[in-house]
């Protein structure tokens, strides 16, 4: 159920527009025959038809099916709109636009039945050669594909045939011939009658032709095909006096009855019902917080259900539990946006600067239908404004330059989203200068934030990350667009705030990439429930990459801190000692990854894994290094959540 | 990781199957196109292993698509997504003869998508590691097909398609028997498989047609909408074979063709001559017909579990004791050769 209702919005959104698109073009198909129209008005039936298709919304689909059926043959020049036709399909789509209204209110559009408006279809296409146009003869697919239970009542009850087999006279074996073609029959169907009998042909008895009478559902092509063989002159199929299961024709649907029914279902003029509510954010986020206090109340009720094993509580709880889960997740879905809600914004930013600068940029956006926690995007808008105008100001060089490099004049912004999984990636690429990373070395060293040999040292992805130390900016000079004082240090603080990461990618004269990796939603996260020194520390398990076992004698003291040895890799040993003190008894290892760096948290146990709600601290307990917020446990404790990404 | 790009002009249909493809940690959908022009632009830029190709687009549709794909080398394998119409179907088989590399039908009623997303990711895995080299597999077509004697009779459903290109591209041209397959498949769509396999047999393959005879070294995969039904053809010169009938009796286990019906008559026509392989699929079509095959002294083979994406076919006929051999979908094509040529010196 909830697969179907995740692509619902999204179902009825894309629907409406092409049935608007089908409606618009239909409008002016009746001043006069405009091939582009009929192009689009096929293939916004086709997308209707395969997305009512995918939702299984069957009476949409075999109306559209119609539908499209009927533009095939208009679209291949094979027949021509009509103004009788027009107003069929009219009916249509507005009988679509019902079905519609009916999904999105959470239907299925089976109320909507379209028997009638298909029929008329039905009957235009026969008048116009399309019933039988691509299809072979006598093989009624269409009622194959509208599923096999409607297959009509001809080849449902065995309907009998007459037949004449003759053998033709030369036959050497005209007796094996004619038994042959008797068994085959024998294998299709009901052999109610035959002269001569198998009997009498097996005495010789045979002069050449049998008849008989034969029960079968199998079709008429199909009894030939039995019947027939090498040395089979003629056969001669006839259907039996007629059975009384003749199909029954669809009266016929006259044009006046269309006309009437589309009077019929335009008045009274239709009223659309309000669908959607502006609420308040704040409202949105009271209720999550009630929500989230749901969450927590509904793993300390189940705690006490497995104490005390009461089995109709049990019962209850898990009910308790299914609405509450649905709740959350509506909620989680209900404070979800796209993110073209900023990125739409970013163009005119992106025109601004390039202005400013003299330069020319082709700015591109991809994945804007992306969506995200409404308070992840809040977070995100003004670190990603600056990962922007950093893009155009620092990246993309003067046009003239360019040229010289032998690159295009205008300079290419790509802005990117999609989903991975349980994150949302957001890419910025440019085709600029890229960083140098010498001068970032010599920045830094200017700059006293690092001595020169310490940034010999440094490895590459070390040197990026002096970008993002407070205090650092590569510019030359500082400019009203992207230096304020504020680096790329607090886009990092910032993203990290919302538990992201950023990571840098750069190649000299030839860009540089920057990638955000976001948690969709921020209120809810899958942790770890460890027990260190006696006391309880939950651990994201996104951050975590694996749990292994504490042996003393693979820890070595590396200068001031320890490490662990771990299959030839040595992990820094991050103490809690702040925190919980030294345990005197650990068991556990627990590798944590933040980006490339990777360390490990020994801990005495671990007790599982739970989704739980993270609150942050209240402000006047400041920053806390290591700590995202707390979380309440079932039983009421109140549990720190750590923060991999800031732990020292 | 197999790297995917999504073609099709509809964001609905795009985020389903990004959705359904994402699923799978061996595949990464690296990006999507609305229409060709934007899929080739990707598809230059992106380098993916394949693509998921919608054929009605706008600017430029998906046969317009493969043609102009043709001139990008090493380009990405194609997996044609179809929605179930005739004209589809038609289409569908076009675009394997334009190169595409196998078709499916676009998922179809979400609720249940998950029994076809599993499919589209086999799928998927089977394409981006299948290696067709270039002119290597051209079927060898004999001079004269004589009328067949032992037929070898494959059954699958969902999850056989791949399976059968495993099958079909390791039987021998000279395998002296005719193959008869018969895959669920929605109607109209059959003609397209029966294409697809023409590229990997070593053996000609075609679509079934009411009357055609049972030759050796010809393979046919039953046409859907009709049940395929072995009857029994004697030669001008005595030899006795069998001839296919289209019959449309009413579906058998909700599909037509059912396998039960092609094995059961082929079975009473064959008798001893005849090999039967079941594969993966749902349901429990296959268990009659194998049960008739192993009556009439035929051998009965089926694809052992761990290669099946959906056992209930050969479940159906193991509980029917019906089978002779359980073996790994590597030793099947081995197998069915074994089994025909021991008929042999049984028969002669």
């Amino acid at each position: 159920m909830s697969e179907l209702e995740q692509y619902r919005a999204l179902f009825v959104a894309e629907s409406r527009e092409n049935h608007e698109n089908l409606v618009k073009n239909l409008l002016v198909l009746e001043k006069g025959v405009d091939q582009n129209a009929i192009d689009e008005i096929f293939r916004s039936i086709h997308t209707l038809k395969g997305a009512s298709a995918s939702m299984g919304f069957s009476n949409m689909e075999r109306l559209c099916h119609k539908m499209e059926d009927v533009f095939q043959l208009i679209r291949n020049g094979n027949a021509e709109m009509s103004k009788d036709l027009g107003n069929i399909l009219l009916t249509c789509t507005d009988l679509l636009e019902g079905m519609l209204d009916e999904i999105e209110n959470g239907g299925d559009s089976s109320s909507k039945n379209p028997e009638k408006q298909i029929q008329a279809l039905h009957l235009w296409l026969e008048n116009h050669g399309g019933g039988g146009a691509e299809k072979r003869p006598s093989s009624p697919d269409a009622s194959v594909v509208d599923g096999d239970g409607s297959t009509t009542a001809m080849e449902a009850t065995g309907t009998e045939y007459l037949i004449r087999i003759a053998v033709s006279p030369e036959s050497a074996m005209k007796d094996v011939r004619a038994l042959i073609a008797l068994q085959n029959l024998e294998a299709l169907g009901t052999i109610l009658s035959v002269v001569p009998s198998s009997e009498m042909i097996d005495e010789g008895k045979f002069d050449g032709t049998i008849e008989l009478c034969v029960a079968s559902d199998a079709g008429e092509e199909a009894l030939r095909a039995a019947a027939s063989g090498t040395e089979i002159a003629a056969v001669e199929i006839t259907p039996a006096a007629r059975t009384g299961s003749a199909r029954i024709r669809p009266e016929e649907t006259d044009k006046k009855g269309a006309d009437a029914d589309r009077k019929a279902t335009t008045t009274p003029e239709k009223v659309r019902e309000i669908k959607n509510l502006r609420v308040d954010i704040s409202q949105l986020d009271h209720i999550m917080n009630l929500v989230e206090d749901l969450v927590i109340n509904r793993g300390r009720l189940k705690q006490i259900a497995e104490q005390h094993k009461i089995k109709e509580m049990d019962e209850a709880i898990t009910m308790v539990e299914r609405s509450v889960s649905d709740l959350q997740n509506l909620m989680m879905t209900i404070r979800m946006i796209p993110l073209s809600h900023i990125f739409n914004r970013l163009p005119r930013v992106v025109r601004d600067v390039a202005q400013h600068d003299n330069k020319e940029v082709d700015f591109i956006i991809e994945g804007g239908e992306t969506e995200l926690d409404r308070s992840v995007m809040d977070g995100l808008n003004d670190p990603l404004l600056h990962l922007i105008r950093n893009a155009v100001n620092h990246g993309i060089e003067l046009p003239e330059i360019r040229e010289k490099a032998g690159k295009p004049r205008k300079g290419s912004v790509k802005l990117s989203a999609h989903r991975d999984r349980d994150n949302v990636i957001i890419e910025l690429t440019d085709d600029g200068a890229g960083i140098n990373m010498e001068k970032v070395r010599k920045k830094a060293i200017e700059k006293g934030l690092i001595t020169a040999e310490a940034a010999a040292a440094l490895t590459e992805d070390e040197a990026i990350d002096l970008l993002f130390q407070p205090g650092f900016s590569t510019a030359d000079t500082i400019t009203d667009i992207s230096g304020r004082g504020v680096g790329l240090d607090v886009v990092r603080r910032s993203i990290e705030a919302l538990k992201g990461t950023i990571k840098v990618e750069t190649a000299l004269g030839k860009g540089s990439r920057f990638e955000l990796l976001l948690p969709p939603t921020m209120a809810i996260v899958d942790v770890m429930i460890v027990r260190a020194n006696g006391k309880r520390l939950a651990i994201p398990i996104s951050s975590i990459v694996e749990v292994a076992n504490f042996r003393r004698d693979t820890i070595h003291r590396i200068g001031k801190g320890e490490a662990a040895l771990l299959r030839d890799e040595a992990l820094q040993i991050l103490w809690l000692d702040d925190m919980v003190d030294r345990s005197d008894r650990p068991e556990i290892l627990i590798v944590v990854q933040y980006q490339k760096r990777k360390c490990c948290i020994p801990v005495d146990a671990v007790e599982g894994k739970q989704e739980v709600v993270v609150k942050p601290l209240s402000r006047f307990i400041g920053t806390t290094r290591g700590i995202t917020g707390v979380t309440i446990l079932g039983d009421g404790e109140v549990v720190p959540v750590l923060d991999v990404n800031t732990i020292r | 990781m197999a790297k995917v790009l999504i073609v099709d002009d509809s964001v609905f249909m795009r985020t389903v199957i990004r959705d359904v493809l994402q699923k799978d940690p061996t595949i990464t959908v690296v990006g999507t196109a609305a229409n060709g022009i934007e899929a080739l632009e990707k598809i230059h830029t992106l380098q993916p292993d394949l693509i998921t190709l919608d054929i009605e687009m706008p600017k430029m549709n998906g046969l317009e698509l493969l043609q102009n794909l043709r001139d990008v080398q090493p380009g990405p394998k194609v997996l044609m997504l179809s929605s179930l119409t005739s004209k589809d179907a038609e289409m569908t088989e076009k675009a394997i003869r334009l190169g595409a590399d196998d078709f499916m039908l676009k998922p179809r009623d979400i609720p249940h998508v998950r029994d076809i997303a599993d499919e589209m990711t086999a799928k998927i895995r089977h394409l981006v590691t299948l290696v067709v080299p270039p002119g290597h597999n051209q079927p060898v077509d004999r001079p004269a097909r004589p009328a067949a004697r032992r037929v070898v009779l494959i059954g699958s459903s969902a999850g056989g398609p791949p399976m059968l290109d495993s099958v079909l591209g390791n039987l021998p041209s000279d395998l002296p028997a005719s193959v008869v397959i018969t895959q669920h498949m929605p109607v109209g769509f059959t003609a397209s498989l029966a294409a697809r396999f023409e590229r990997i047999a070593n053996m000609p393959v075609k679509e079934t047609e009411n009357g055609d005879l049972l030759e050796t070294g010809r393979i046919l995969v039953s046409k859907a909408g009709f049940h395929t039904i072995v009857s029994m053809a004697i030669m001008e010169n005595g030899t006795r074979t069998g001839k296919i009938v289209h019959a449309r009796t009413p579906p058998l286990h909700g599909v037509r063709p059912a396998v039960d019906k092609t094995f059961e008559s082929a079975a009473q026509v064959f008798g001893k001559s005849t090999v039967s392989v079941i594969l993966s699929g749902m349901g429990n079509d296959a268990g009659e017909g194998a049960y008739a095959i192993k009556q009439a002294g035929g051998v009965s083979i089926a694809c052992e579990e761990k290669d099946c994406l959906v056992y209930g076919m050969v479940r159906s006929a193991l509980s029917r004791n019906a089978v002779d051999l359980v073996l790994p979908l590597e030793k099947i094509p081995g197998a069915i050769e074994q089994a025909v040529l021991h008929m042999e010196e049984e028969h002669v």
